[in-house]
């Protein structure tokens, strides 16, 4: 955790008795990201846990990405295969500056 | 004496496991499934080309930076609104719908409301939350692809992320405690 978040998580808490929403809501996306520390996570977790207000937050957050992740599409096979057969041709070609195989 | 082998096996090993990534990203660069497979293949040239002076660390930042810099050299043409169709939305949200997904729900309205809001967001804010939210690359990867640094990858995304939840929150569509 850097200092900036240290003293936000550390500095007196105004209402639940846990750190304050504002540190919670500096952090809230990378930690539904997986991308903080392991100290951060618990830290925010524990804030979810006892916040409504951030916990719909979260909840919030967590529907948008697991809506817009349904947005990828299936790859077509056919395309995968013809673009594997010729990275495969290239891998027997023997010059690093043939441009077509 | 072959001397295409020591060549080959770097290429085979780092670069064609990429391929399905590569596929993704380029679909969504170019919108176009022709012009993605050719930017793929484009790309596996310029990477095969370029194997020799690759350090074998992280080789998908290494592709996914050459798939940037062949798409930019492609003039990039147009770039056609995210998901427009509504009838792809509706076959997406069935789709999830018949998934075995468990950690949110799909609802058709939030989703429409949704692909509506993506296609309000400005040009730098979308690519991001595609990359990222859509083709599931992580911050590093997409600061990779789309050539800009991983911080500003973070700050464009959670600010893009905050005008849907605020659009969501607007129609009302956002999750609500049950009282």
């Amino acid at each position: 955790m850097n200092r900036f978040l240290r003293r936000l998580f550390t500095r007196p808490s105004t209402g639940s008795g846990m750190v304050d929403c504002v540190a919670v809501g500096k952090v809230l996306q990378r930690y539904l990201d997986g991308a903080t520390d392991p100290e951060t996570a618990a830290l925010v977790s524990a804030h979810l846990d006892d916040c409504r207000r951030c916990g719909l937050e979260a909840d919030t957050y967590r529907t948008i990405k697991a809506a817009l992740a349904t947005h990828r599409q299936p790859l077509p096979a056919d395309a995968v295969q013809r673009l594997r057969d010729f990275g495969l041709q290239l891998a027997q070609t023997d010059g690093p500056n043939r441009r077509s195989i | 004496m072959n001397v295409d082998a020591s060549r080959r096996t770097p290429f085979e090993q780092h670069v064609l496991p990429e391929i399905e990534v590569l596929l993704h990203l380029a679909r969504s660069l170019t919108r176009d499934d022709a012009d993605a497979e050719d930017l793929v293949q484009d790309t596996l040239i310029r990477a095969h080309n370029g194997i020799d002076r690759f350090d074998g660390r992280h080789p998908r930042a290494w592709v996914l930076t050459i798939l940037r810099n062949a798409h930019i050299n492609r003039h990039r043409r147009r770039r056609p609104e995210l998901l427009r169709d509504p009838d792809l939305t509706f076959d997406r949200a069935s789709q999830a719908a018949g998934s075995e997904r468990t950690d949110a729900f799909v609802d058709l309205e939030l989703d429409a409301e949704l692909v509506r809001a993506l296609g309000t967001l400005s040009e730098s804010f979308r690519p991001v939350v595609d990359v990222v939210d859509i083709q599931g690359l992580s911050y590093a990867e997409a600061a990779e692809v789309l050539g800009i640094p991983p911080g500003t990858v973070m700050s464009r995304l959670h600010r893009a992320r905050a005008r849907l939840r605020d659009r969501l929150d607007h129609t009302g569509l956002a999750p609500r405690s049950h009282q």
